[in-house]
């Protein structure tokens, strides 16, 4: 026996009295946890009024159904509105059918023309349905026109976002490569300009070692002795005070001469104990042998640069 | 003396809270409970089912109004339930010692029952009110007799392409719905 119809029976049998207190004890438990099984009995109900007005009933299932249900008013008042159900459903009129498979169109066409009422009717349907026909066929143009205007609208509005997207894209790219070729070309001219500066190699000369105003404080001159070939100056300018940030040196021809190097933002070191500013140059740059002069300057931002020091040297060929 | 409680709206707002967060689900459920309660003094044959069903109640909403915890609040009420049956039950005994027990009333079944005919209009109506696919159904599931019924049931469900049981439940439901717009309707026949 398949669980719903064993349910089905227990139902039935709780409703009529004939389940053993334990039995019926576990199925109202179960009524009340689950929806299910409360409507289960209840659809037991019914089939029990419908049997009993079917006279589907034993008797002794039937002396049951009088003695525990009939007494009910409300199963006596179900057994009334059963009795209207039966009949109404017994009665020929009404469509029994469920959900009928359908005919075929022109089987439908065929029966429903059968009557001359309908078939003059029809003609008047006809006339209205051909003339319609037209304005219908000129409507279902006009709609796919429409649609058709409405997609090419979409396409061309989708086009243009991505026309404009993409435009957007390049110009943010352009502007990218643009400074990147600045940012090149300033780079290029950097090491153009380093290189003009440190135009190869050049042998590293002994450092001369200078005090401000050498020559009158020491009474010797500071000879600076050039190699034949390009070698790299090194010049050291002693420091009576580190009072500076950094400072700016420039060395002249003679006092007033044309500049032969300048260096801007020269940071001190120590060497033998004495704070030095250290100056490199090629060699070239002293284009003619003689008396030189150097200017340092010191600078604390954001004042000017401050006078520091002159230094004199003199070039002397090897 | 030990006085009677009498349930409160916060009580039943207690209740409410306790079947379900939602409010309106609350109150369906609470329509469930109240239908269960009823067919089980219903069923078990007791006198003013009604008035139990509002004592049952009344017991499991004083509990949860007295912060009692209960974990499974459908047992609980079916424990009371059943515990307000058995107290019927001990009553009715005392009661048929005094009084010789009659016999449970029968209603008689009168083929031409008086109120027949705003019954059948009351039917008409309500049949007619129904939605065609469920007007079909029903007439189409109580239409045969005997051994052809079930012949019958068993072939709307293959054409439904359902199992039988599930016809069983959807013309049960059909059935209950009509039932109740008949009630309906001849409760205003009755004014």
């Amino acid at each position: 026996m398949s669980v719903e119809k064993d349910k089905a029976t227990s139902s039935r049998r709780y409703l009529l009295g004939a389940l053993s207190a334990e039995e019926s004890e576990r199925l109202e438990g179960e009524f009340f946890d689950y929806d299910e099984t409360f409507e289960e009995i209840e659809i037991a109900e019914d089939e029990l009024i419908d049997d009993y007005l079917g006279d589907d009933l034993s008797r002794a299932e039937r002396d049951q159904f009088q003695k525990q249900l009939l007494g009910n008013p409300r199963i006596a008042e179900r057994v009334e509105f059963a009795k209207v159900l039966r009949q109404a459903s017994k009665t020929p009129v009404q469509p029994t059918a469920i959900k009928p498979e359908p005919n075929s169109w022109w089987q439908s066409l065929v029966a429903f023309f059968s009557t001359p009422q309908r078939l003059g009717g029809a003609v008047a349907v006809l006339a209205l349905v051909v003339g319609g026909g037209f304005l219908f066929v000129d409507w279902l143009r006009l709609r796919d026109e429409s649609r058709r205007l409405i997609a090419e609208r979409a396409v061309l509005q989708r086009e243009n976002e991505l026309l404009a997207r993409k435009i957007e894209n390049d110009t943010r790219q352009l502007t990218n490569e643009k400074q990147n070729v600045e940012a090149l070309n300033t780079k290029l001219e950097q090491e153009l300009e380093n290189a003009q500066e440190r135009p190869s190699p050049l042998a590293l000369l002994s450092p001369l070692f200078i005090f401000p105003g050498a020559s009158r404080s020491t009474g010797k001159t500071n000879d600076l002795i050039l190699p034949s070939r390009s070698a790299m100056v090194r010049l050291q300018l002693a420091l009576e005070a580190n009072d500076y940030l950094h400072y700016n040196a420039v060395v002249r021809r003679g006092v007033e001469g044309p500049i032969a190097f300048r260096r801007t933002n020269l940071k001190p070191a120590t060497s033998q104990s004495i704070q030095v500013i250290e100056l490199r140059f090629p060699s070239t740059r002293l284009v003619a042998p003689g008396d030189y002069t150097i200017n340092l300057d010191g600078v604390k931002p954001p004042g000017k640069p401050e006078f520091v020091a002159t230094y004199n040297f003199r070039t002397v060929s090897k | 003396m030990k006085r009677k409680w009498t349930p409160t709206p916060e009580a039943f707002e207690k209740l409410l809270v306790r079947l379900a967060s939602d409010r309106n689900e609350a109150g369906e459920r609470y329509e469930i409970i109240r239908l269960k309660l009823l067919r089980f003094f219903e069923w078990r044959s007791c006198d003013s089912p009604d008035h139990r069903v509002d004592e049952a109640f009344n017991r499991v909403m004083r509990r949860i109004d007295e912060g009692q915890t209960i974990e499974n609040l459908m047992a609980y009420f079916y424990e009371t339930a059943r515990l307000i049956f058995m107290e019927w039950l001990k009553e009715k005994k005392k009661t048929a010692a005094i009084v010789e027990n009659t016999p449970a009333t029968v209603m008689p079944i009168h083929p031409d029952y008086r109120e027949e005919e705003p019954r059948v209009r009351c039917f008409d109506s309500c049949l007619e009110d129904l939605p065609g696919e469920s007007r079909k159904l029903i007439l189409a599931y109580y239409e045969c007799e005997k051994h052809e019924k079930i012949v019958r049931r068993k072939k709307l469900a293959v054409e439904m392409k359902i199992p039988m049981n599930a016809l069983r439940i959807r013309a049960h439901r059909i059935r209950r719905d009509l039932e109740k717009c008949v009630k309906n309707c001849l409760g205003q026949y009755a004014n």
